[in-house]
């Protein structure tokens, strides 16, 4: 087979590591030889001690080189392992360094226990444990305690620590406060895990009645999934179901449509966004329909070209990506709430809204001419038809250098588009701007399994699944605020103060959805600033 | 009309910063390996890849994050198996095979036909656990799929060296080396040269290797098969120099204290020898070094310490044979060492049974000889020198086995070559081989 490009290089490292190995055959470990010596340390933080339990398993190979009587027939007298046991926790201490407050605390072996169990082969393995016990007066609460065990670094083996509070509380641990395996007693067989190699520990200890915190207690707890995860996860499955029939892929694609649906109504800022601009916008469905497309373009584009990138660079995990494009979102989003707010400005000081709007969109109305997205000019084109029709079509691209010249002026009544394209294209832009990871790993796996193809199929549904819900959205909101303009506009209304008070409100929304945006973009870039 | 064309720029300028994040952003994320040229070909990662614990184990643990979020991803499954088999054969840790074992067969469940990565995944594991018949079988899938995998032939041609075909692991290592003039395969073609003798063309091709590494783990892993060869041929401060200029630039590498402890035993510093022994055994007990060390334990007298040594080489043979597993050649030419023909036979054979290397043959031939049956063992020890290798063990076990056939001329000579190549071949050994000569000079 041809390796997919994206694992192509690590597959390609890993040979090579493995290709220099194999060379050497005399100097490569026999596979069933076992030569590991696993430790466990577990510390129990009390008030004024902390107290130490250390478990070394020793495997076939070192047991025998440590401890040759072992393998004595009949059997080791049980005098001699316990002597052992002890010598060994005695040469074992020096080992375990252990620091409250910055200072060494010795630690005293309390009692030792030598198990020797039957191995492989005939032979033995031998399970060590040390408890130990710090020595003097200690002082524990509001130190950080520092912790490593030094023994047998050359060694190959699983070394973990735990530390548990008991009488107070640590925060900031390092370390988890439940061990891994059963204190050396069942390592896990995980395919997708590597032995654990905790050799030092730190923490912080605080009043309180024994519970841990921290990044390794955290994690424990990683196991419940969100429903967001579980979302993400059934669209990433999809890309790796085995067969890929017509039925199967229709659904997928449905799937994924619906799932981008979902994103779109997801908590984020491109939403909220999108619905704020439409609402303080008095747009129509073209331009609802226009930030809809653009949204998803950008957002297909954006997947597209950064999973291209990402497997075709690496395999890390695109966090930062994610802060940089934030970032940038975040900065598009203060200019064009900038652009709003001094729109909103200008419109606010001429006399009749409705009227003095149609000037002001073509003041704005400078269409890019390269945008795929614009309409031909239409020189003809009847501006003189006052229905709100869903296709109503305003000729607003213009040649080079046109003002808005011709007569629409006052005879225009309808709440006009007070955007242009341009400006429409920019929020779409904005609004998606950063991918979702759920499209991006959908990508990434449509490739690595060779179904890139189905991939973006996937990626371009979740696209048009966002777009529908958010001109859903847009349309809703736009017929909600069209409503509240006649409500507000209503002659017999008029004369209540209480309309009066909303008409304003509705007039002022331009004004609000720039600031709006603006407090959106500002978040935005704060937040990402931070994550870069 | 004045504001048209700033707006149009400052929008075209965000429009381009915005981009530039983008590829900034994934470039600063970027910290894998060198995007690959199409066809699976020449990447530069292959060519500056290094057995080192620490690039192995990142490789793994990005692997395994990627397959916990696409547990569908078969090159994923084949390389983190590959790479489990690299982690076995650095730490020595044998717990990593059956791992391996189930990645590779992972990514064959999900992709059966067209999986050549997972297949040269296998090879390897195959070679690893001495099933040499069983990586040729692999490796030749792997092929017919992927011809141009120079990581496949590079195992393909290990295989091959293994089971006896010299000259059909000299076809696809020159395959090798066609497709990708890199560390492995110029470390490969080394030794190649060296099995025939060359040694003058084995040190070019190291150096071609050495000038190819990039990173230090690289550069010391080419000081190692220097050293060897300078060892080998009885160079031992030559020897010496690249063991100790690889330890500065990587001093985990096991191997090259081992080289070092080795050419200390043969300059006579016997306490030197004897810590670094210490140290290498405790980091790496596999036979090589605990028969090594047990060897200058003996010849030193130190008698209880040789007990200790040997009850480990004990207990590492119990190991294997619980298994069923064929034994180390190492084992096999310690128990003749040691005159204990009958283990030193079994073990052999065994051996042949799976390998018909000139290692192998070497093994036989002497197993033979200390079993006293020296008339079938001269055959193993001519087949064992077949392609001219400089071999001071060899050649000081045919001299045994020619003198113990009365072939006193040829015995001679042998013993001669066996000391001019390495006077210092073996602490146990070179001292014998030298007595023999002795006495057959003074016949």
């Amino acid at each position: 087979m041809r390796l997919r490009p994206t694992l192509r290089p690590v597959v390609a490292a890993v040979l090579g590591m493995l290709g220099l190995l194999v060379l050497a055959p005399a100097a490569s470990a026999h596979p069933l030889g076992n030569f590991t010596v696993n430790s466990f340390s577990g510390l129990r933080v009390e008030p004024r001690a902390v107290a130490v339990r250390l478990v070394v398993d020793s495997a076939e190979i070192p047991t025998v080189q440590e401890f040759p009587r072992v393998n004595t027939p009949g059997g080791v007298p049980a005098a001699e392992t316990t002597a052992y046991g002890e010598q060994e926790c005695d040469r074992l201490q020096p080992g375990l360094r252990l620091r409250v407050g910055g200072a060494q605390v010795p630690l005293t072996v309390r009692s030792s226990t030598l198990t020797v169990l039957p191995g492989q082969g005939g032979l033995h393995t031998t399970r060590l444990t040390c408890e130990l016990g710090s020595v003097g007066a200690l002082q524990t609460v509001g130190k950080d305690i520092d912790y490593v065990d030094a023994n047998s670094l050359t060694r190959t083996g699983w070394r973990e620590i735990v530390a548990v509070g008991d009488g107070v509380e640590l925060t900031d641990s390092t370390v988890p406060a439940q061990s891994a395996s059963a204190e050396l007693t069942r390592y896990p067989q995980d395919l997708l895990t590597s032995p654990l190699d905790q050799r030092a520990a730190s923490m912080r200890v605080v009043v309180g009645d024994g519970t841990v915190s921290g990044p390794a207690a955290t994690s424990a707890r990683a196991g419940s999934t969100s429903t967001a995860d579980r979302l993400t996860a059934s669209f990433t499955d999809l890309v790796a179901a085995r067969d890929l029939g017509l039925g199967f892929a229709l659904l997928a694609l449905g799937i994924s449509v619906l799932l981008g649906g979902a994103h779109a109504f997801a908590p984020g800022h491109g939403k909220t966004l999108m619905a704020a601009y439409l609402i303080g916008q008095r747009s129509s469905l073209r331009e609802v329909g226009i930030i809809g497309l653009t949204v998803t373009l950008t957002h297909t584009a954006g997947v597209l070209v950064l999973g291209t990138l990402l497997s075709a660079l690496a395999l890390t995990a695109p966090a930062r990506i994610y802060a940089w494009l934030g970032l940038a979102s975040g900065l598009l989003l203060l200019l064009i709430g900038f652009n709003l707010l001094r729109q909103a400005r200008r419109r606010a000081g001429k006399p009749s809204l409705p009227e003095r709007a149609v000037e002001l969109v073509g003041a704005g109305t400078d269409q890019a001419p390269a945008l795929p997205l614009a309409h031909d000019h239409h020189q003809g084109h009847d501006h003189h038809h006052h229905g709100h029709a869903p296709d109503h079509e305003h000729g607003h691209q213009h040649g080079e250098g046109v003002t808005h010249s011709h007569g629409w002026g006052g005879t225009h009544t309808h709440p006009a588009p007070a955007t242009s394209a341009r400006g429409m294209i920019a929020v779409g832009f904005a609004g998606g701007m950063v991918p979702s990871p759920s499209a991006l790993v959908v990508l990434i796996g449509g490739i690595a399994l060779g179904r890139a193809w189905f991939g973006v199929l996937l990626v371009v549904g979740y696209g048009v699944g966002m777009a529908l819900a958010l001109i859903g959205t847009g349309l809703a909101l736009a017929h909600a605020r069209d409503f509240l303009d006649r409500w507000a506009g209503d002659p017999r209304r008029r004369a209540g103060g209480r309309s009066m008070l909303l008409l304003r409100a509705t007039r002022a929304l331009p004004a609000l959805t720039a600031v709006l945006v603006m407090a959106v973009g500002v978040g935005l870039v704060v937040r990402s600033a931070l994550l870069v | 009309m004045r504001m048209r064309l700033p707006r149009v720029r400052t929008f075209l300028i965000v429009l381009a910063l915005s981009v530039a994040m983008f590829a900034g952003g994934v470039l600063v994320t970027r910290s894998g390996p060198a995007p690959a040229t199409p066809q699976g070909r020449v990447s530069s990662s292959e060519i500056v890849a290094t057995p080192t614990s620490g690039d192995l184990a990142e490789t793994i643990s990005a692997l395994q994050q990627q397959l916990r979020r696409l547990p569908g991803d078969h090159p994923g499954w084949s390389a983190l198996g590959t790479a489990y088999v690299a982690q076995a054969a650095v730490t020595g840790d044998p717990t990593y095979y059956p791992k391996a074992q189930g990645a590779l067969g992972r990514s064959l469940r999900i992709e059966p036909h067209n999986n050549a990565a997972a297949l040269t995944g296998l090879a390897a594991l195959a070679a690893a656990r001495h099933d040499f018949a069983g990586a040729l079988r692999q490796a030749r899938a792997a092929q017919r799929i992927n011809p141009y995998s120079a990581a496949n032939q590079g195992i393909l041609s290990d295989a091959l060296q293994q089971l006896g075909r010299y000259g059909d692991a000299r076809t696809e290592l020159q395959r090798m080396l066609d497709l990708q003039p890199s560390v492995p395969s110029f470390t490969r073609a080394s030794y190649a040269w060296e099995l025939q003798g060359e040694l003058g063309q084995a040190r070019r091709a190291l150096q071609r290797a050495l000038e190819l590494a990039t990173r230090p783990s690289d550069v010391a892993y080419c000081l190692y098969y220097l050293g060897e060869l300078a060892w080998n041929a009885g160079q031992l401060d030559r020897a010496d120099r690249s063991y100790a200029r690889g330890l500065r630039l990587d001093p985990s590498y096991t191997q090259l204290l081992a080289g070092r402890a080795k050419v200390a035993a043969a300059r006579g510093e016997i306490s030197l020898a004897m810590r670094r022994y210490e140290e290498v055994v405790a980091r790496l007990p596999v036979p090589t070094y605990l028969i090594a060390y047990a060897d200058l334990l003996r010849a030193e007298g130190r008698s209880a310490e040789v007990a200790r040594q040997e009850a480990v080489i004990a207990a590492t043979q119990s190991l294997f044979e619980s298994e069923g597993v064929n034994v180390d050649l190492e084992l096999a030419v310690y128990h003749a060492d040691r005159g204990d023909g009958a283990a030193a036979l079994a073990a052999a054979r065994s051996a042949w049974q799976v390998q018909r290397s000139i290692e192998a043959a070497d093994a036989y031939g002497w197993a033979l000889h200390a079993a006293g049956r020296d008339r079938e063992a001269l055959p193993y020890a001519r087949a064992a020198a077949r392609l001219g290798t400089l071999s001071a063990p060899f050649a000081y076990h045919r001299g045994l086995i020619e003198r113990a056939l009365g072939l006193d001329t040829a015995a001679e000579a042998s013993l001669r070559r066996a000391l001019d190549i390495n006077p210092a071949f073996s602490p146990l050994q070179a001292p014998r081989a030298r007595a023999a000569l002795a006495g057959l000079a003074a016949r």
